[in-house]
C-alpha cells in the first residue's frame, strides 16, 4: 500500500499466499513447474481477477486486457522454470503483465479504443455526478509513466516498493513519478493545491 | 457546473479504476493459456525444461538449411584449389599436344629404347631447362645445318618450342588466312597444314604453323591479336640426349656400311655366291642408315621450326539480315552464358563470405540466447 495514501486493501490478503497455514505464492509456481497444473489454477484463483483490473486500468478495453492476462499466463507457463525468486511472484506476474500492457497499448486496437474512451468520457464528464468518467479522461491524459506509476499505486494495496519492482525502476523515480502525476490530475479536475491528498512518503 | 471532488472521492475513483471482476467470477484465463501452449507446441515437461514438440516445417526448414550448407560447401570446393581455377584449358591444351613422334624403328633395335628413354627425359628436364631460360636462340646459332643436320656442338642444347593456342574469332575462315599469312617463307617457314570444318556461324578452323623458334612469341602475339583467347599452352622439349644417341647409331650404322663396301671392293675376286650374300647382308644396313638419317632430319627440323597450332573457334554476333530465330537463339545463348558467369560469381562469393556468416550467425544466435534467458528470468 503507498505509504500516506487511502487504499482499500481487501483484495490484497491471498496475494503471498503465505499466511495462515496457506502454501505461498513460490510453491505453487514450483509444483506448477514440476508437473502440477492444478497449481497454477491456485495461483491464478489468487491472481488472476487483480490482473485484469490493472489490465484494464492500463488499456481502457475490456477484450485488450483480457488478452493481456492470457499472455501474461502463456509466459509464465513458457518461462516459469526460469523464475529464480528474487522478486515475490506477484511482483513477476505483474512485471510481465505491464510488458504486455505496454505492447498492446501501442497497438491500434488500443488506440481505437483510448480514443472511443476519450470521446465518451468527454461527453460524460460534462454532466454533472459522472465523476469517475472525469477521473478517468483526466488519468487517461497522463503520460505513459505517470499513469502507470499512478495506477499501480492505487491499486489494490501494492507499495511504492513494490510498484518499484514492477516497474523496474528505483523507488525514488516512483515518487517523483507519482508526484508529478498527481500534481496533473490536480489541474486536470480543477483541485486546488492541499485540497487533494499529499503526495506519498 | 462541476464542483471539484473530495480528496477521498478521487481516491475512490482511482482506486476502482483498476477493480477487477468479482470474487464470484470464476478465473479461466490461465486454462486457455495452458491450452494455448500446449496446441502451439510448446510446454514444459514435469523435470522443468521446455519441450519443443517436433513440427513437419521445422525438420523441412533443418533440411535445406542442410542442403544449403552442402551446395555451398560444393562451390567452396574450386574456390580452395586456386591453382586448378586459373587456367583451366592449360591441361587440356597439353594434353591435345601430339607426343614426339619419330620414324618408325625396327623392334629389337636398341633405337626405339633410347628412344622413348630421350624423350622421357627431354620432358622432365623441360621445367628446368625453361627455368634456366635456355634461349632457343642461343642453342640454334651454335648448330650447323651444312653437314646434313648434324650436331656442330654437342654441347648445345637441342630444344623443340610448341605451342597451342585456342581463339575465339568472329570470321575463322579469314583468321584462317591471316594466321597463314604470319609465316615468313623466305626464312623456311611454313603452314603445316589448316583445316576449316562446321557451318557457317560456327566453323573451327585448325591451322598449324612452323616458324623459327626466335618467332614463336611474335606469332603468338599475332595470334592472339585475331580474338579473344581461350586458351593457351606452351611447351618445350630437350631433345639434346635424343639427338646424340641418334648421331651415335648413324655413325656405328654408316661405319658398318663403309666397312662392308671396302670388303666387297678389296675381295671383288671372291666366289659369286659369297659376293651376292654379302651384297645381301649391305642392303638392310643402308636402309638401316637411310632410316636413321631420316629421323635424324625429323628431328633437327623440330628443333629448327617450332610448331604453333592454333585454333580458331567462329562466333560470330548476329549480321545483317539474320532471321529472328538465330537472333533469339544467339541472344539466349549469350544469356545463358551470362548467367552462368554470374552464378559462379554469385556462389563465389557467397563461400568468400562464408566466414563473414559464420561470425554474424553466432553473434545472432548469443543475442537470441541471451534475449531469451533475460525473458526467461525477468518477465
Amino acid at each position: 500500500m503507498p505509504d500516506g495514501v487511502v487504499m482499500d486493501s481487501s483484495a490484497s490478503g491471498s496475494a503471498g499466499g503465505s499466511g495462515d497455514g496457506a502454501v505461498s505464492d513460490e510453491r505453487l509456481l514450483a509444483r506448477f513447474v514440476s508437473g502440477e497444473d492444478d497449481a497454477l489454477g491456485e495461483l491464478a484463483g489468487r491472481h488472476e481477477r487483480a490482473m485484469i483490473g490493472l489490465a484494464r486500468g492500463m488499456l481502457w478495453d475490456e477484450s485488450l486486457a483480457l488478452e493481456a492476462v492470457q499472455e501474461t499466463w502463456v509466459r509464465v507457463i513458457r518461462f516459469g522454470s526460469g523464475y529464480d525468486g528474487r522478486a515475490s511472484v506477484k511482483t513477476w506476474l505483474y512485471h510481465i503483465l505491464m510488458n504486455r500492457c505496454r505492447d498492446l497499448v501501442r497497438s491500434e486496437r488500443a488506440r481505437s479504443a483510448r480514443e472511443r474512451r476519450r470521446a465518451l468520457g468527454e461527453v460524460a464528464a460534462e454532466s454533472p455526478g459522472r465523476l469517475s468518467e472525469r477521473v478517468h479522461l483526466a488519468v487517461c491524459e497522463l503520460e505513459e509513466p505517470g499513469r502507470e506509476t499512478l495506477i499501480l499505486c492505487f491499486h489494490r494495496g501494492m507499495t511504492h516498493r513494490e510498484a518499484a519492482d514492477v516497474l523496474g525502476v528505483p523507488i525514488g523515480t516512483i515518487k517523483s513519478r507519482l508526484h508529478k502525476a498527481i500534481g496533473r490530475l490536480r489541474e486536470r479536475l480543477g483541485v486546488e493545491a492541499g485540497e487533494l491528498w499529499e503526495t506519498p512518503a | 457546473m462541476n464542483t471539484p471532488p473530495t480528496r477521498r472521492e478521487i481516491e475512490h475513483e482511482l482506486t476502482a479504476l483498476t477493480d477487477g471482476p468479482g470474487e464470484a467470477e470464476p478465473v479461466v484465463l490461465w486454462r486457455a493459456a495452458l491450452e494455448h501452449a500446449s496446441r502451439s507446441g510448446e510446454r514444459r515437461h514435469p523435470g522443468g525444461r521446455t519441450v519443443r514438440t517436433p513440427r513437419p516445417w521445422r525438420a523441412l526448414v533443418a533440411l535445406n538449411a542442410v542442403g544449403v550448407a552442402a551446395l555451398v560447401l560444393l562451390a567452396a570446393l574450386p574456390v580452395l584449389r586456386p591453382a586448378s581455377r586459373e587456367q583451366p584449358s592449360m591441361s587440356a591444351l597439353s594434353e591435345s599436344m601430339p607426343a614426339p613422334e619419330f620414324a618408325p624403328v625396327p623392334d629389337g633395335e636398341s633405337f626405339a629404347a633410347v628412344e622413348s628413354k630421350s624423350a622421357a627425359d627431354g620432358l622432365a628436364q623441360m621445367p628446368q631447362a625453361v627455368g634456366r631460360g635456355i634461349g632457343l636462340d642461343d642453342a640454334q646459332a651454335r648448330m650447323s645445318m651444312a653437314d646434313g643436320g648434324r650436331v656442330a656442338d654437342a654441347a648445345a642444347r637441342q630444344i623443340a618450342r610448341r605451342a597451342v593456342l585456342s581463339v575465339e574469332v568472329a570470321d575463322a575462315e579469314a583468321a584462317s588466312r591471316e594466321a597463314a599469312s604470319l609465316t615468313d617463307q623466305g626464312a623456311g617457314e611454313y603452314v603445316e597444314s589448316s583445316l576449316i570444318s562446321g557451318p557457317a556461324g560456327s566453323r573451327l578452323a585448325e591451322v598449324s604453323l612452323r616458324v623459327m623458334p626466335g618467332r614463336v612469341d611474335a606469332v603468338l602475339g599475332s595470334l592472339r591479336s585475331l580474338g579473344r583467347v581461350e586458351g593457351e599452352a606452351t611447351q618445350s622439349d630437350d631433345l639434346t640426349v635424343q639427338a646424340a644417341d641418334l648421331d651415335a647409331q648413324l655413325r656405328s650404322a654408316e661405319r658398318a656400311e663403309a666397312d662392308l663396301s671396302e670388303l666387297l671392293r678389296m675381295r671383288a675376286d671372291e666366289p659369286m655366291g659369297v659376293v651376292v650374300e654379302a651384297q645381301r647382308e649391305l642392303v638392310p644396313m643402308r636402309e638401316s642408315v637411310e632410316r636413321l638419317r631420316s629421323v635424324r632430319a625429323a628431328l633437327a627440323s623440330r628443333v629448327v621450326l617450332a610448331e604453333v597450332r592454333v585454333t580458331l573457334v567462329e562466333r560470330s554476333a548476329p549480321r545483317e539480315g539474320m532471321g529472328w530465330l538465330p537472333r533469339v537463339g544467339s541472344a539466349l545463348s549469350a544469356g545463358l552464358g551470362d548467367a552462368a558467369g554470374l552464378s559462379a560469381w554469385a556462389v563465389r562469393m557467397t563461400a568468400a563470405l562464408i566466414p563473414v556468416w559464420v561470425v554474424a550467425l553466432s553473434v545472432w544466435a548469443w543475442w537470441a540466447l541471451r534475449r531469451r534467458s533475460r525473458m526467461a528470468a525477468q518477465l
